[in-house]
């Protein structure tokens, strides 16, 4: 009974959390609305909310098809930077010399325009999956490294020296303590590193795709079909804010010790 | 008559300091040395040659003693303590814990540590964390054995109600409370405090000298402590080195002349009183000579 009503509270609190976000953004969308038929503005220049709507409805099933096809390079490109991004950490951390050696091209690699480098993947492995899933994998890995390595770091050096008076070895040490006390850090990496993802296989579909959202956003723009660019960018942001969730609940079952950022009430 | 028994002002008169009264032996039963450490000195890891933290060090710790540090910040206390643990190397001398090398005291479990922070796994139960090293240390002890030891350790530190809590959930004292259950888990011989006190507040601290105090009365340990409270040194050592700075080194031992038990009433016996007022003055005397060197 108490947890029920824990439970019923829990999801008040939710809601009505939500509540003031919600009211924003539908005083956004009226006063949009209301900007474009006042001025008369012309749909080819900025489509009014209603116009996005329509588009939405009336291209649904290509747009649903298009989302299929964008999710998946997410998921996959996604997962082989958290694949990589939590590798590197490991190693870096684990072999220090290697470590040492390795840091300083990686911060020198995050700092190429990876956007650049989404041609020469198209020239290098086709317009298939391969190119996007190769740009979001170097677009996304770098803060899963950055977070999983203040994690793996930030143990307090008398935990370590604790565990090492004890016989302890490295191993011990990373399995037992490390490893656990980054995930926190790790899943704040992932939840930056899922928006970057999206925007991977966007630019990855622009820089050359036949399918998928990004390609429906350029083809649309082609068009001057900007009301169909906008319903196009309406999926493609509820793709992003749903992937962050999904991880953000992968945090809460996982790891429901963690401290949790509430970043509305800090503020 | 002895020096306990004298009056206060015969003791504290200058030239008669109570480091003479070493001869009065306190109550408590200890034993042969436990821990020897032989004109050993440490240096900056890493620098050859390099300035030391700690030189000329020699000590003797009996068996089932309490023995406080205290000194400057910086004097290197918590060098010496991790150097007893095996964490550290001496550079120079020798060190042993009961006849071997501190390393291997340490690998045997003869050693227990406490630090200033808890350091307690924000995942694991107060009933896991104080299991966690005994069962790192030795993976021939079962996870049921290891949970036992440490529920029965949980419940000497008065943390019976709290094993299934996490960290999260348990107040600072609580923490450092299970943070020693965690150590004597272990069940060694000694128990190395550094500064394990220092981030609770004033009434939490008297309390955990209390728990402590009670701990050594129930089990005998060997208890070498880091503290920079002059109150707390005397309340629980039978013996108190207090080291100076630049470089770290012991400039006077002094003796407590209080028996055991003790407690709330130790305070007001004016023998506390002049142990702390003379532990004060080294203290004074080695932080103005330690200024004077740098």
């Amino acid at each position: 009974m108490t947890d029920k009503s824990n439970k019923g509270s829990d999801l008040f609190v939710a809601l009505t959390g939500m509540l003031p976000g919600l009211v924003l953004f539908l005083v956004v969308l009226v006063l949009w609305e209301l900007i474009i038929q006042v001025f008369n503005v012309s749909i080819f220049v900025l489509p009014a909310p209603s116009n996005i709507a329509v588009s939405l409805m009336a291209n649904a099933a290509a747009l649903a098809t298009a989302t299929l096809i964008t999710a998946k390079e997410v998921l996959v490109g996604f997962a082989f930077a958290a694949v990589v991004g939590i590798a590197l950490a490991l190693l870096i951390v684990r072999f220090r010399l290697f470590g040492r050696a390795l840091y300083p091209l990686i911060v020198l690699f995050q700092t190429v325009p990876k956007v650049a480098l989404a041609p020469i993947f198209i020239l290098w492995f086709g317009y298939d999956l391969a190119p996007k899933i190769v740009l979001i994998m170097v677009i996304a890995f770098f803060p899963i490294t950055l977070d999983m390595l203040v994690g793996l770091q930030s143990v307090e050096q008398s935990f370590v020296s604790l565990m090492k008076s004890v016989g302890a070895k490295e191993n011990d040490i990373m399995l037992r303590v490390r490893i656990p006390h980054a995930m926190p850090h790790l899943m704040a990496g992932m939840k930056v590193a899922i928006t970057f993802s999206v925007i991977g296989a966007i630019v990855g579909e622009f820089a050359g795709a036949s399918a998928g959202l990004g390609y429906m956003i350029q083809f649309a723009s082609t068009q001057l079909d900007t009301a169909l660019v906008f319903a196009a960018l309406v999926v493609v942001s509820l793709v992003g804010v749903v992937f962050y969730y999904a991880i953000e609940i992968l945090e809460r079952i996982l790891i429901p010790w963690a401290p949790k950022f509430d970043a509305v009430n800090r503020a | 008559m002895n020096a306990a028994s004298e009056p206060a002002a015969n003791r504290a008169l200058p030239g008669s300091p109570i480091e003479n009264a070493a001869s009065v032996r306190p109550a408590g039963k200890t034993g042969p040395a436990m821990i020897t450490v032989q004109d050993i000195a440490i240096s900056y890891p890493g620098i050859k040659n390099g300035p030391a933290v700690i030189q000329d060090i020699s000590l003797s710790i009996r068996d089932g003693s309490i023995v406080s540090l205290i000194g400057p910040s910086g004097c290197g206390k918590s060098t010496l303590l991790k150097a007893i643990a095996g964490l550290v190397p001496p550079s120079r001398g020798r060190m042993d814990i009961a006849g071997i090398a501190p390393q291997e005291a340490a690998q045997r479990r003869l050693v227990g540590l406490v630090f200033q922070e808890a350091n307690l796994l924000p995942w694991k139960t107060a009933l896991d964390n104080a299991a966690f090293l005994l069962q790192v240390s030795d993976k021939r002890v079962s996870a049921k054995e290891a949970r036992e030891r440490a529920g029965e350790n949980l419940k000497l530190v008065g943390l019976g109600d709290a094993l299934t809590k996490l960290p999260s959930q348990l107040s600072g004292g609580m923490r450092q409370r299970a943070s020693i259950a965690r150590a004597l888990t272990l069940n060694p011989q000694i128990l190395l405090m550094d500064e394990p006190f220092g981030a609770l507040d004033a009434i939490t601290r008297e309390e955990m000298s209390y728990l402590i105090l009670d701990i050594w009365e129930r089990t005998g340990k060997t208890i070498v402590l880091v503290t920079h409270s002059i109150d707390e040194a005397v309340l629980l050592s039978h013996e108190v080195h207090v080291m100076g700075a630049k470089p770290g080194r012991i400039v006077c031992s002094i003796t407590v002349p209080l028996a055991f038990p003790r407690n709330s009433q130790s305070f007001a016996d004016p023998r506390f009183r002049e142990t702390e007022i003379l532990l004060r003055d080294r203290l004074i005397e080695s932080h103005g000579r330690s200024r004077q060197a740098s």
